[in-house]
């Protein structure tokens, strides 16, 4: 026990070290950050970011695959990251969609008000474009993407975010007129759903591996809608200025990608299963002649177990210390100032509805990205069951008791601590293991914003369409969700049995 | 010891004492009778101050009751209700020993008030370890009872502390009452809806209703000189009174 507990410090002590870093003037020992976004070749642009500058000696960490456009763009703004691939469709009809002139101004100009600089790009396009399975797409004679308006019954489902864009569904929907209604779900499962025929028309990156692999067919988009997509990465304005040497650098991936480069590259990692630091280690030494970096594997699946179990434990532990420090007492006023407690119990209710990814998203102009934002957002979650339960139990306690113990001469403090509280405690048990439930559930999604955890395989599975690895964090999840529940019973049977 | 003085009461809008005045004396035991509704739980919870008047006073002990003195006055107050009212998640002898471990007491000198409490209540002392649910209805009325006289309190009061008992055990603990109370001294209120009960416990017995005090007196006085119809009602519902 103590061990762990020297773990967590440890954590702690890393935690504030690398704030601690992240906020110090950049110098040339301080890593370079690089993130990258929850898909393929995202991570693969990173990763050859990141092993570039390790190559040529410059200190570069890869925080990969940290969740959507959002996320990054508001990390790399607050100085969590340094630089990340984005695509110049996605910068123009989506991150700077509310600037004026942003479709036709020159992006550099456009991410300068912003504060950030690009390099040149990569040297691809990876456009969005609708897609069908070939079988289907020709026994419905649909080559175009206006051939959709013939046949309205079509299940259409596009990536989540695809689904919201301004360049994405919406203005695809109004362009063509398209009657169908589209639903939303994860990119890497939406081609399970073509093969299995739940669905009919999907969205598509032109540079995805599964294009191919699948035969599918890219329906052409008549009506000029998609706009362009060049990767190129991004990165702060002001931190250039202390880093000239690093933009430098980086330069050398201008141009280097085709799109039949970038294709085969997603193909490796997606059909070949080959890791993202493998084949950006390949495609560095193959094209640039860079010494290949030591890319084998430096963890076993111990080791990952441990890491990831300890992440989640921090994340939960302290999450939940700090919602019971603000909630029992809370719940507590609202037992005895009902009033009070119908405005508390309906701002957390009201706190509790907010979607869990939404209030991740929430967190980071304000907290950044990594486990802090993800721990507050935890413990917004976990006030609810905890204070309701309180109160409840509190509320609860038969009136002839209540009574009893003023008329026997206890103040009210000694009421609480003797009578009270012992006798709503499995009330307000129950309310705690419900939280710790709800919390190590939603923990998970700590990955999305660099929070790591057991969120962190589940979400590379699902993006590697690697069973394996999504059960070797959904296991341990779930058996976390037991111990703590069977510790709590456990507790709970040593408690009195309420009044 | 006791008197109320132009109390104004009510519940929910609800009036029930109106100009309500009572004296009750010290040293000796009082009755307060009446069907359910007439008002006399609510004097004792009055006393406690776990209900306060519209308006009037309550004096007791030669000085009006106040916020102040409220914790004092339930200190040196033995409060006995129906169900006992232990607490569930104590042992007998933690209810017992709660205040009086609040208060200082020492370990020895607990020890020794519990054995003249089991002995004056006939509890066997090793009922005092058990929970309150592994314990008979009566043994959880002596244990309660033995709560309210921990602390040696001056008054005690009494809500119909045996109605939820068997008649067996009721009419055992009624008699033991009565020598405790003749043993002790102390100044008792006794609430009951039963005349036989409040004539064979008490000496002076008030019959209440709907918030009116109907007659007061000895029970003779009851028998002798009913004052009105109601009365007489009253006492003919009971049977088996003393001579």
């Amino acid at each position: 026990m103590s061990g762990l507990l020297f773990r967590f410090v440890g954590l702690i002590a890393a935690g504030l070290i690398f704030t601690a870093t992240a906020t110090a003037g950049k110098n040339s020992s301080t890593p370079v950050v690089v993130g990258s976004k929850n898909f393929t070749e995202s991570v693969l642009l990173g990763e050859l970011a990141t092993q570039l500058l390790i190559a040529r000696g410059i200190p570069a960490v890869h925080r990969e695959a940290l969740g959507g456009s959002r996320i990054l763009w508001n990390a790399l703004q607050r100085g969590d990251i340094d630089v990340y691939p984005e695509y110049s469709g996605t910068l123009r009809f989506e991150l700077l969609a509310n600037v004026v002139e942003a479709t036709t101004a020159p992006l550099d100009k456009l991410l300068s008000g912003e504060g950030i600089a690009a390099l040149p790009p990569f040297g691809f396009a990876n456009n969005y474009a609708m897609g069908m399975a070939e079988p289907r797409a020709e026994g419905l004679h649909i080559t175009r993407v206006s051939d959709l308006l013939r046949h309205a019954g079509l299940k259409i489902g596009v990536s989540n975010e695809f689904l919201h864009r301004a360049d994405g569904w919406p203005g695809l929907k109004a362009a063509y007129q398209l009657p169908q209604l589209a639903t939303g779900l994860d990119h890497d499962l939406a081609y399970r759903g073509l093969v299995e025929g739940d669905l009919d028309v999907i969205d598509l990156y032109t540079t995805d591996a599964e294009i191919s692999y699948y035969n599918l067919r890219v329906l052409v988009d008549d009506r000029s809608y998609f706009p362009d997509y060049h990767a190129l990465l991004l990165y702060r304005a002001n931190w250039a200025a202390d880093r000239p040497e690093v933009v430098g650098l980086l330069a050398a991936l201008s141009g280097q990608l085709s799109e039949v480069d970038i294709s085969r590259l997603n193909s490796l990692q997606k059909l070949d299963k080959q890791p993202a630091k493998e084949v950006a280690a390949q495609f560095l030494e193959n094209r640039l002649k860079l010494a290949p970096a030591d890319v084998r594997p430096q963890s076993n699946l111990r080791k990952e177990l441990w890491i990831t179990t300890s992440q989640q434990l921090f994340m939960v532990g302290v999450s939940m210390f700090a919602a019971l420090l603000l909630a029992l007492p809370l719940g507590v006023l609202a037992a005895k100032k009902p009033a009070i407690g119908r405005l508390i119990l309906g701002l957390t209710g009201a706190v509790q509805t907010i979607p869990s990814l939404a209030l991740l998203v929430f967190m980071i102009p304000l907290l950044g990205i990594g486990t802090l934002p993800a721990i507050v957002a935890l413990f917004f979650y976990s006030l609810l069951p905890i204070l309701r339960n309180t109160e409840a139990g509190l509320s609860g306690i038969s009136h002839e008791l209540q009574e009893t113990a003023v008329a026997l001469g206890l103040s009210a403090w000694a009421r609480l601590w003797q009578i009270e509280l012992p006798l709503a405690s499995r009330t307000i048990l129950a309310g705690i293991k419900t939280a710790a439930v709800i919390n190590i559930g939603t923990a998970t999604l700590g990955a999305l914003i660099g929070a790591g955890g057991y969120g962190q395989p589940i979400l590379a599975g699902i993006r590697l369409d690697d069973t394996g690895l999504i059960l070797q964090g959904a296991i341990p999840a779930v058996l976390m969700a037991f111990v703590v529940q069977g510790l709590f019973s456990m507790v709970e049977k040593k408690l009195p049995a309420s009044s | 010891m006791i008197q109320f003085r132009s109390i104004e009461f009510g519940f929910a809008g609800q009036r029930l004492f109106k100009d309500f005045n009572l004296n009750i004396v010290a040293g000796r035991s009082t009755a307060l009778m009446g069907s359910s509704g007439s008002g006399k739980s609510t004097l004792l919870r009055l006393i406690l101050g776990l209900l306060t008047p519209d308006a009037g006073e309550i004096v007791v002990g030669g000085e009006p009751l106040t916020a102040d003195r409220l914790i004092d006055i339930r200190r040196r107050t033995g409060y006995l209700i129906q169900s006992g009212g232990l607490f569930p998640h104590l042992t007998a002898r933690d209810n017992v020993t709660l205040m009086a471990r609040r208060s200082g007491w020492n370990p020895r000198q607990i020890d020794q008030r519990l054995a003249e409490l089991a002995e004056l209540t006939r509890l066997k002392m090793d009922l005092l370890k058990r929970m309150p649910s592994a314990l008979s209805g009566g043994q959880r009325q002596r244990v309660a009872l033995m709560r309210a006289l921990m602390l040696d309190p001056d008054l005690l009061l009494l809500d119909e502390p045996f109605s939820a008992l068997d008649p067996l055990i009721r009419h055992e603990l009624q008699d033991e009452l009565k020598a405790l109370i003749g043993e002790l001294n102390k100044t008792v209120v006794l609430v009951s809806h039963d005349v036989a009960e409040a004539a064979w416990l008490a000496d002076h017995l008030v019959l209440l209703s709907e918030g009116e005090i109907i007659q007061q007196g000895a029970f003779s006085v009851f028998r002798d000189q009913p004052a009105t119809p109601f009365v007489e009602q009253f006492l003919a519902a009971s049977r088996g009174l003393p001579e």
